[in-house]
């Protein structure tokens, strides 16, 4: 049995009038330890995936399960984390991580959540800004609390939105290797959605494509297994022959699949 | 300090603000000789000297009653409107935030009453103090000993300042970015703790400048009232005055008001840049009595970092050896 797992799942919005099909039978198997990372073009239905994989939006048809148990809500033990950081601006980056860890332990004693909550916080790397406000942080360093306070409630699976996606270039390359580390150290299940192939394929051990469509909504394909050997090291992978094939049958797939809904949609125009 | 930085604290605080001060008392003096009445030797608007040489006897002592002399200083009728002011807008801003709550996060109420707070904020408090006078009766029907001119200035400030912070209120909880309910769903905060811990806090500061707002209107309209009740306070002082054609002291509290005004303004607006830190705290006193109450001993940075606990047991571990 897989740890979280999609069946069929289809997900519209919208009345009866105007209905967007958004997803369109998607089936997704994450199996426990795995790292699965998700690229498509923006607009075409990830975070809606993800909302789902989390519980804050249910599945117009379709189950998805976790551990075999239907998912009906959102649960800790799916740890998000969101593109927008989503950091309570009014406390420091001990108290938001602090926050979350006293939520998810309570019978924790006092001293037992501190500790989990820096403990976490010097994984990643800001034990030297603990009590500043996220309004202080840079961006890649609010993604980082943002990582600690979802890492710290020890989830079983790890779901990170696009968490990289808000930031420049190089804070994502930094941030990307130092993910890497830490979900390789921390063994992880993980399902990353990404807009960037290269990073999927970096630290991923299966690539997926979502692929979209014209008026059917967005749906999954076949995915491409990724066997580098971990731990990975950034600068060494990204110059492997393997890495840039996977990287560019990953992209064509994707833009193939683009131009034809593009050309389905021009055609449904012209009928 | 550096000589620099004094320079420029002196010109920025001092010098500038005089000689706009200055500017002023020269269009003053020039209004009063304007005004001069030829025949009674008197200007019609007082010049800055006459308003100083009639209205000194009531700061002079300014907390003082002087019943022989038969007035009072012009501090003790301040803080007659400052205590009235106070209840007014204790009771409308303790009114206008469970309001304001309900109008930004409830579809329903705000349908069923913007609309009509709508209608009602407009009203001038010269409309508002005949209603609450209405109101007043009714309730020393019941009760004598209640003084009837105090209660209706309370419900005409009340009534006119609930506004600001009604309406910064359900803006606030609008504002609030669908992020932080979502971290409160996936760590499934039970609904009081996302009131307390998430609603609260962001709201917090739209809740703020409501309180400024409503303290600068409360403050218009206690002087409005109190012209119109005739009996104590900075406004009837003012109305007093007039009435009997002392017009120095007239204008010397018409400074008073418009200082105090301002006076309010400034400490509301420090706590309301402020306001962040009152919010953070609750956690740090959290902290500081969790820490004092849970265990002397607190795990060291070092320990906390000592690489990668992956699973439950070895963290229970470290945590014992703290506990030790």
């Amino acid at each position: 049995m897989s740890l979280l797992e999609l069946r069929s799942v289809s997900k519209s919005y919208g009345g009866r009038a105007n209905q967007t099909v958004v997803l369109n039978n998607v089936n997704l198997s994450i199996e426990e330890g795995e790292f699965v990372a998700i690229v498509g073009y923006s607009g075409t239905g990830k975070t809606t995936l993800m909302s789902i994989l989390a519980g804050l939006r249910k599945a117009d048809v379709g189950v998805a399960t976790m551990e075999g148990v239907p998912i009906t809500g959102p649960n800790p033990q799916r740890g998000l984390v969101f593109q927008n950081y989503s950091l309570l601006p009014w406390l420091s980056v001990l108290d938001n991580v602090l926050f979350a860890v006293r939520q998810v332990f309570p019978k924790w004693s006092y001293a037992q959540q501190c500790a989990q909550a820096e403990k976490y916080i010097a994984l990643v790397n800001l034990t030297a800004a603990i009590g500043k406000r996220p309004s202080e942080l840079s961006g890649g360093m609010r993604q980082r609390v943002s990582l600690a306070r979802t890492l710290a409630t020890q989830p079983k699976v790890l779901l990170l939105d696009e968490p990289l996606s808000a930031l420049d270039a190089l804070t994502r390359r930094t941030l990307q290797t130092e993910i890497l580390a830490i979900c390789e150290q921390e063994r992880c299940t993980v399902c990353l959605i990404t807009n960037d192939v290269a990073e999927a394929v970096l630290m991923a051990d299966r690539v997926i494509p979502l692929l979209p469509s014209a008026h059917s909504g967005a749906t999954l394909g076949e995915g491409t297994r990724v066997s580098f050997l971990r731990p990975r090291n950034a600068s060494e992978v990204c110059a492997l022959p393997a890495f840039k094939q996977i990287k560019r049958q990953t992209i064509e797939r994707l833009m193939s699949a683009r131009q034809q809904s593009l050309a389905n949609e021009l055609e449904l125009a012209t009928v | 300090m550096s000589f620099a930085k004094f320079k420029k604290l002196l010109l920025d605080g001092i010098l500038l603000p005089a000689v706009g001060i200055g500017f002023v008392m020269f269009f003053w003096c020039i209004l009063s000789a304007l005004t001069y009445d030829m025949e009674a030797k008197v200007s019609d608007f007082p010049s800055p000297i006459t308003t100083w040489n009639d209205s000194v006897k009531y700061f002079v002592h300014p907390f003082s009653s002087n019943t022989e002399e038969g007035f009072d200083g012009i501090g003790l009728e301040t803080w007659r409107s400052l205590k009235l002011v106070a209840m007014g807008y204790g009771m409308a801003i303790l009114a206008a935030i469970p309001i304001g709550f309900l109008l930004g996060g409830s579809h329903n109420f705000a349908r069923m009453f913007d609309p009509i707070f709508q209608v009602l904020r407009p009203i001038s408090p010269l409309a508002w103090f005949p209603l609450a006078g209405l109101i007043v009766i009714a309730i020393r029907r019941h009760n004598q000993e209640i003084d009837a001119t105090q209660l209706q200035c309370i419900f005409t400030i009340a009534m006119c300042s609930i506004w600001p912070t009604i309406l910064n209120t359900a803006v606030g909880v609008r504002a609030i970015p669908q992020d932080y309910l979502n971290v409160g769903k996936v760590l499934r905060l039970s609904p009081w703790k996302l009131f307390t811990r998430i609603l609260l806090p962001a709201t917090i500061p739209y809740m703020f400048t409501g309180f400024r707002l409503s303290l600068g209107i409360a403050w218009l309209v206690i002087v409005a009232a109190e012209m119109l009740s005739g009996k104590n306070g900075i406004g009837a002082f003012v109305n007093n005055q007039y009435q009997s054609g002392t017009y120095g002291p007239m204008i010397a509290a018409v400074i008073v008001i418009g200082v105090v005004g301002f006076m309010l303004d400034r400490i509301m607006n420090l706590i309301e840049k402020n306001s962040m830190l009152l919010l953070s705290l609750p956690s740090r006193l959290g902290r500081m009595f969790g820490r004092l109450s849970s265990s002397s001993v607190r795990p060291s940075l070092e320990a906390a970092t000592s690489r990668m606990l992956p699973e439950g047991p070895l963290l229970k571990k470290e945590s014992a050896d703290v506990a030790t």
